[in-house]
């Protein structure tokens, strides 16, 4: 392990982090109305209102306010919600959502892998037949594919249609059960993860086509290494570092996918949270929102580059 | 890429957050009546009905929307409540008299017990009712109740408000779910320790049910209320609120009989669901219509001809053929035809006539632009015709999708001139009436209760209430919707439909529309 490359990826993340924090945290104020309308709705009266302001420390700068924010956070204070549950820390609420959501994205995640991975690869070793062909229109139509849309087909098509029960009965938490609870999030995180099995199964597809054509598999049929042995143990690891950076991306982007299928199947995950707030204009707990989702970016970025490393030890930085 | 739906998803789960008081309240009481599974369905018997609401909304002590009055209905009673069918019931009081026409006796019911079986009794009516009208509580109702001057205690049964001001409406305003909810002094809800978003299994009400678990974001459940006076309720173990914003999903669930009772359908839903077997459904016009708003005191409508001339091309029809795909009836007047205020000798109103309305734009000076302020779909829908037929008469109207609270503090703060297209008026803002309820008066009058800050709009209203002969009543009805120099309320389009559906399976459940000629009686005793 190169740790001068550890540690230049791990100083990189902190300006990430302040960047995005701060677009963040300055867009909520370009949003219409503003947090105090939405509490006092039609009944504040001006004095109300500045009430307000002051109280939640909305009348001073936004570079000051975003200083303040970012202190507390650092101290482990994200403030409390304006709207949603109102006064509730947000930090109460994300200890209760977030883990659904990271469960929900993970599940997904495992089915993409297991399934897009074979895909590909088998699409690769039988290039133009039908076994490809097949695999490709699959893939084509998994991308193209709604999520939202995806939800609801499975949904009718599982619940209504096959009378699977377990299926409509929405999101059972794990104090329910471990099997009611992983029940129901067997069609949200199928539905999520179409997609991304269609994704990672194109990737798959052409970087191991791009493997095989490279001259150390002819080296080594030459060699006379057998073809099995080339290709898991050669072509499939050379082949494997653009998939794995379609993975790592695929999680960052399952978590936005998540905002949609939670709102079909009823998932109290952050994504339902987010789009509530983002309705009652529940800024403190947007941005609380945000930030852990810039987190996860961030950090599962940061993974897939070391493990980079890991995956192929010839990686380093350019200037080393 | 995938994704790219995300607007559309957002949009599409705030398609159906309608504040519909009286609904929501008299849903809830539907509720309450609905029974159980069959016996042979399953050992526990739990009805399932989802919540159509905003997670972030959702608040049982509150009743900022339908969903949280109907969430709220199952766990607290009001001095008098509703029954399915829109008539008062007996609640904590099972009695009300009059000495006056400011005092309003409430004679307590006997053995009225909370949850926990701690009596209710006078002294917990005047700390709930108190609770209310503090301000620091900031209770969403609290100013449905600055009318009640004065709270006597008379003895442990007996309790006295006494209003400013004679208000015929108060009674039933107290038994809707604008309504203190009447709790022990000493739980929760009452003793504002905490503010009115504290909805958890403490709060304790007298209600059928108590609330056992709140999922936030997920679901309600519900156990019944071992102490509940009303022998006839609840006949199911457990009643569980799925909070199910999205309607495509609502629909699978309800097909897949996941969910035992379908509240307010999409519109586009609705034959499917007509189709289905075991299915019981009733379509009626509820008690709510589309109406047009003017801002008449700033350009472009301080000039009555230009208001005129949008009434004229306003077409009814095609908005109730079209956004209602025909569940929704044409609006001339203030009162349903329902209602004991409807007249039908009020024939002239304005005629969708686009000829008529080009020679009002041509009077006033010619071609004019304005904003259109609108709630999402379906009123967006019904804007989006004006607009084209405006555009006919070479006015260009630019449609504005707000929400409710937003769209109603820019008003306020006069900065958006233009016209607004709404379902229900609400409070504080400069528009010409205030408060504008509907509600079923104790001798089963229906009727509109209004406060209006408007002096002239007030008086028109209480002329129209109160004539005494038709003539008067005709020639104040037709004020009403005049669009003239003198007078600039609002005028009616369209009455919406309300449809519900249920399965078989659900006993004795009584769909409620007020004041509609499909109201029936059910089997339910009460």
């Amino acid at each position: 392990m190169n740790y001068r490359y550890v540690l230049e990826r791990v100083l990189w993340t902190i300006p990430v982090l302040i960047v995005a924090t701060f677009f963040t945290f300055f867009l909520m104020f370009l949003a219409p109305g503003g947090p105090v309308a939405a509490v006092f709705g039609v009944a504040g009266s001006p004095e109300e209102i500045e009430r307000l302001r002051a109280q939640y420390g909305l009348d001073r700068p936004i570079p000051v306010q975003y200083v303040d924010w970012m202190t507390d956070i650092l101290q482990g204070d994200m403030g409390t919600t304006l709207v949603i549950r109102t006064g509730t820390p947000v930090s109460e609420i994300l200890a209760t959502s977030l883990p659904i959501t990271i469960e929900l994205a993970f599940l997904a995640m495992l089915i993409s892998v297991s399934i897009g991975l074979p895909l590909g690869l088998i699409s690769a070793l039988y290039q133009d037949t039908w076994k490809d062909h097949a695999s490709r229109i699959g893939a084509v139509t998994g991308v193209s594919m709604p999520t939202f849309w995806l939800g609801l087909l499975s949904l009718m098509l599982v619940g209504v249609f096959l009378e699977q029960q377990w299926a409509l009965r929405g999101y059972v938490s794990l104090s329910e059960g471990l099997q009611p609870h992983l029940l129901s999030l067997m069609l949200p995180a199928i539905s999520l993860s179409v997609p991304y099995i269609a994704l990672i199964a194109r990737m798959t597809r052409s970087s191991m086509i791009d493997s095989m054509k490279s001259e150390f598999v002819v080296n080594g049929r030459a060699m006379g290494i057998t073809e099995r042995e080339l290709i898991f143990r050669d072509v499939f690891r050379n082949g494997f570092i653009p998939v794995f950076t379609v993975i790592g991306m695929s999680f960052g982007l399952l978590l936005r996918g998540t905002v949609l299928i939670e709102i079909v199947f009823g998932i109290p995950g952050i994504g339902f949270m987010i789009t509530e707030a983002a309705f009652s204009r529940d800024f403190p707990l947007i941005q609380g929102i945000m930030l852990v989702i810039v987190l996860i970016f961030v950090t599962t970025n940061l993974a897939t580059d070391l493990l980079y490393q890991v995956i192929d030890p010839r990686i380093t930085y350019e200037d080393e | 890429m995938p994704g790219d739906d995300i607007a559309n998803g957002l949009a599409n789960s705030g398609t159906n957050r309608r504040t519909l008081l009286k609904f929501g309240g008299l849903t809830a009481a539907s509720i309450l009546s609905a029974g159980c599974l069959g016996d042979d369905d399953v050992d526990e018997r739990i009805l399932r009905v989802p919540l159509v609401t905003s997670a972030a909304n959702l608040e049982p002590n509150g009743y900022l929307d339908q969903g949280s009055i109907i969430a709220g209905d199952m766990i607290y009673e009001r001095l008098e409540m509703y029954t399915p069918v829109g008539e008062l019931r007996p609640g904590i009081a099972h009695d009300v008299e009059r000495p006056d026409e400011l005092t309003y006796r409430y004679l307590l019911q006997d053995e009225i017990q909370d949850a926990r079986g701690e009596a209710i009794k006078a002294e917990d009516v005047k700390a709930s009712i108190e609770w209310v009208q503090d301000q620091d509580n900031n209770s969403p109702k609290q100013g449905f109740h600055s009318e009640i001057e004065e709270i006597d205690v008379i003895d442990e049964h007996t309790i006295e408000l006494v209003l400013e001001s004679a208000w015929a409406p108060f009674r039933n305003l107290m038994a809707s779910p604008a309504g203190a909810n009447i709790t022990s002094a000493d739980t929760r809800g009452v003793s504002g320790i905490d503010n009115q978003y504290s909805s958890s299994p403490d709060d304790i009400g007298t209600g059928p049910f108590q609330l056992e678990e709140w999922d936030t974001g997920n679901k309600l459940t519900y156990i019944p209320n071992p102490n509940y006076w009303h022998e006839d309720y609840p006949r199911v173990d457990r009643l569980e609120m799925p909070i199910i914003s999205e309607t495509g999903a609502r629909m699978a669930r309800f097909s897949g009989q996941d969910i035992d009772i379908m509240l307010q359908p999409e519109t586009r839903d609705i034959p499917q669901l007509e189709e289905m077997d075991g299915v019981e459904g009733e379509s009626a016009i509820g008690g709510v219509a589309q109406f047009v708003a003017f801002m008449c005191d700033k350009p472009p409508f301080d000039d009555w001809r230009r208001r005129r001339a949008v009434a004229h091309a306003t077409d009814r029809q095609r908005i109730v053929d079209n956004v209602y795909a025909g569940r929704a009836e044409v609006s001339h007047q203030y009162a349903h035809e329902s209602t004991p205020w409807h007249t039908g000798d009020l024939t002239e109103y304005f005629e969708y006539d686009l000829d008529k309305a080009k020679d009002f734009v041509d009077e006033s000076g010619g071609s004019f632009e304005f904003d259109i302020f609108t709630r999402p779909t379906p009123w967006s829908q019904s804007a989006e015709i004006l607009q084209e037929d405006l555009e006919e008469i070479g006015v260009t109207a630019n449609v504005r999708e707000f929400s409710h609270t937003a769209m109603l503090n820019q008003t306020r703060e006069e900065e958006r001139p233009g016209l607004t297209l709404q379902n229900l008026p609400d409070r504080e803002h400069n528009w010409p009436y205030q408060i504008h309820r509907f509600a079923v008066f104790p001798e089963g009058e229906v009727s509109w209760f209004t406060r209006y800050e408007n002096e002239d709009v007030r008086e028109v209203m209480f002329n129209y209430l109160e004539a005494g002969d038709r003539d008067a009543q005709i020639e104040a009805a037709s004020q009403l919707y005049e669009v003239t120099a003198e007078r600039c309320p609002f005028y009616w389009s369209v009455w919406e439909g309300i449809d519900q559906f249920w399965w078989e399976r659900v006993e004795n459940y009584q769909p409620s529309y007020v004041g509609q000629p499909l109201l029936r009686e059910t089997g339910v005793s009460d």
